[in-house]
């Protein structure tokens, strides 16, 4: 599913160049569920967006769900982005001026679906995830969960058979924290959709099959884990 | 979907919306009013120039107030190729029979000329003769005093009231400005145009004058006439010559020009400093719904 070969980010910064990926080579398997951890500065969030092609490797390769996105243009990289990978941010990165439902039918209105298509769609991921009859509220009238929620619904939108999550419960009570680690899960498990979420956090660490460390830019752990702490996820939410 | 999210976006902040609005009004209105003033001022104000001060090219002016009409006998004889007109001013008052009408609103300027039909004075008639020997007005003044040819004006004078019947009437000129109503007859007032005999006689100035105004003729050299009025002005004592210039082009253009600018620029930079902080603030405010469209694939 994603293939990073000897892939490194180098940023330019005033102070010179600054490596905030090593030479990394990376394999997560179709319906893997990885957690990346790493304390800040690390380089997870540059990981992550080179996966979800929001930025280029600077030597390398990257290749998610057969796309070499380190040969693909801004354009493409673009459809790619709104096609086959769902995003899911601590800050949830709804546009607040539009409502649940059209915040979660925003990819599918930028691929110009039909709105039939839309209007069913939307109303399918809001059984999904739990948030039935708040289509028409504005996100600044939502909990946090509920608005992490909307943004999970959002990011499945376009069916992707990945979603890059960075964070997601930074923001959220352990309640809700919970709630919304048990979604992915359940995302994982029973549509096998693969899942790459940066966390710093180790009982959402816990939620995931494999935990990849990262330190200084460079991948220094990489483990497999069994469901007890998914099962403790569950048992909060 | 990008028109729905930056149409709402629009409504989202009112108030600087209307401001960044506003701006760009006052920005774009300031930059058309200031090429339109400058083109305006720099077709109109050589022109008003000319009609106000230009109609001669040279003029006869005396040290002291009032000087002797010899000078302009001896222009119309030694001048050649050139037309000279002798004036006088006079401040009066009319006298009307109305009542209601305050004496500011009376005030009025005759002006005395030795020849009223002359490529000097420049008078346009409407109706009635310049050299009928009577007062002549504008068009503006006689409507308002609803005064036609062959009626009459009368005047306080140093010899008492006296009456001239009115036996021309001409398209406005700054030569015989006046109020363009009544009520702002209280700021400015009047003119009439007069032989220049009857005002001497009216105001016991036998003989004297107060310029000769000195066109050239068509075509006539302006060095040669300067050349000859300068000889004759020399003959007699108090009296000078005055080239009648329009300087406009290099004195006060530029400075005027300068002033107009400014202010454009002002209102320019004035709103292009708003606008720059409106989408200043309106970009950071929204860095996140960038990033939310651009993980979305839009």
């Amino acid at each position: 599913m994603i293939t990073l070969n000897q892939a490194s980010k180098v940023f330019t910064t005033e102070a010179g160049g600054f490596k905030a990926l090593k030479e990394t080579d990376l394999h997560i398997k179709k319906g893997e569920f990885a957690a990346i951890m790493g304390p800040s500065g690390s380089g997870k969030s540059t990981l992550l967006q080179l996966i979800g092609g929001l930025d280029l490797p600077t030597t390398g390769s990257i290749t998610v769900d057969g796309a070499p996105l380190h040969r693909m243009s801004e354009q493409e990289r673009t459809l790619f982005r709104r096609t086959r990978v769902g995003f899911v941010f601590q800050n949830y990165q709804l546009l607040p001026m539009m409502t649940v439902a059209e915040n979660i039918a925003l990819p599918l209105a930028a691929n110009r679906a039909p709105a039939g298509e839309i209007r069913d769609r939307v109303r399918q991921l809001l059984r999904d995830v739990n948030l039935e009859g708040k289509e028409r509220s504005y996100p600044a009238q939502l909990s946090g969960g509920q608005q992490q929620r909307v943004a999970i619904a959002r990011a499945l939108a376009m069916k992707p058979k990945l979603i890059l999550a960075d964070e997601p419960t930074g923001n959220l009570d352990q309640l809700s924290g919970a709630s919304v680690l048990s979604l992915l899960t359940r995302l994982n498990e029973e549509h096998q959709i693969t899942i790459v979420m940066v966390t710093h956090d180790r009982l959402a660490a816990s939620a995931a099959k494999r935990v990849i460390t990262i330190q200084d830019g460079a991948i220094v752990g990489d483990r497999q884990q069994g469901g007890d702490a998914h099962d403790d996820a569950d048992c909060l939410a | 979907m990008m028109m729905q999210i930056a149409w709402r976006n629009l409504f989202r902040r009112k108030r600087r919306t209307y401001l960044t609005l506003l701006s760009v009004i006052i920005g774009v209105a300031a930059a058309f009013a200031v090429i339109a003033a400058v083109n305006t001022t720099e077709k109109a104000i050589p022109i008003f120039l000319k009609e106000a001060f230009g109609k001669s090219d040279y003029n006869i002016l005396g040290t002291e107030a009032y000087f002797s009409e010899d000078a302009y006998q001896a222009a119309r004889q030694q001048l050649e190729n050139a037309t000279a007109v002798a004036v006088l001013k006079e401040n009066t008052k009319f006298h009307l029979e109305q009542e209601g009408i305050a004496a500011i609103q009376k005030r009025v300027v005759l002006t005395g000329y030795s020849q009223l039909d002359t490529p000097v004075t420049d008078f346009k008639v409407i109706d009635g003769d310049l050299n009928a020997g009577g007062a002549v007005v504008t068009d503006q003044t006689a409507r308002l005093m609803k005064l036609e040819v062959g009626q009459t004006l009368s005047f306080e004078t140093d010899q008492g009231i006296r009456t001239v019947p009115v036996t021309a009437i001409v398209k406005y000129t700054l030569d015989l400005m006046g109020p363009r109503n009544w009520f702002m007859a209280k700021y400015h007032h009047w003119s009439v145009a007069l032989p220049l005999t009857t005002l001497q006689e009216w105001f016991d100035k036998s003989g004297r004058i107060q310029g000769v105004l000195i066109k050239a003729a068509p075509g006539a050299s302006l060095e040669e006439l300067e050349r000859q009025v300068d000889a004759l002005t020399k003959q007699h004592e108090g009296a000078y010559m005055q080239p009648v210039s329009i300087y406009f082009h290099v004195s006060m253009k530029d400075s005027f020009f300068l002033a107009l600018y400014l202010a454009g620029f002002l209102g320019i930079a004035l709103s292009a400093f708003v606008i720059f902080n409106s989408l200043y603030v309106s970009v950071n405010e929204r860095k996140k719904e960038f990033a939310a469209l651009v993980t979305a694939g839009l």
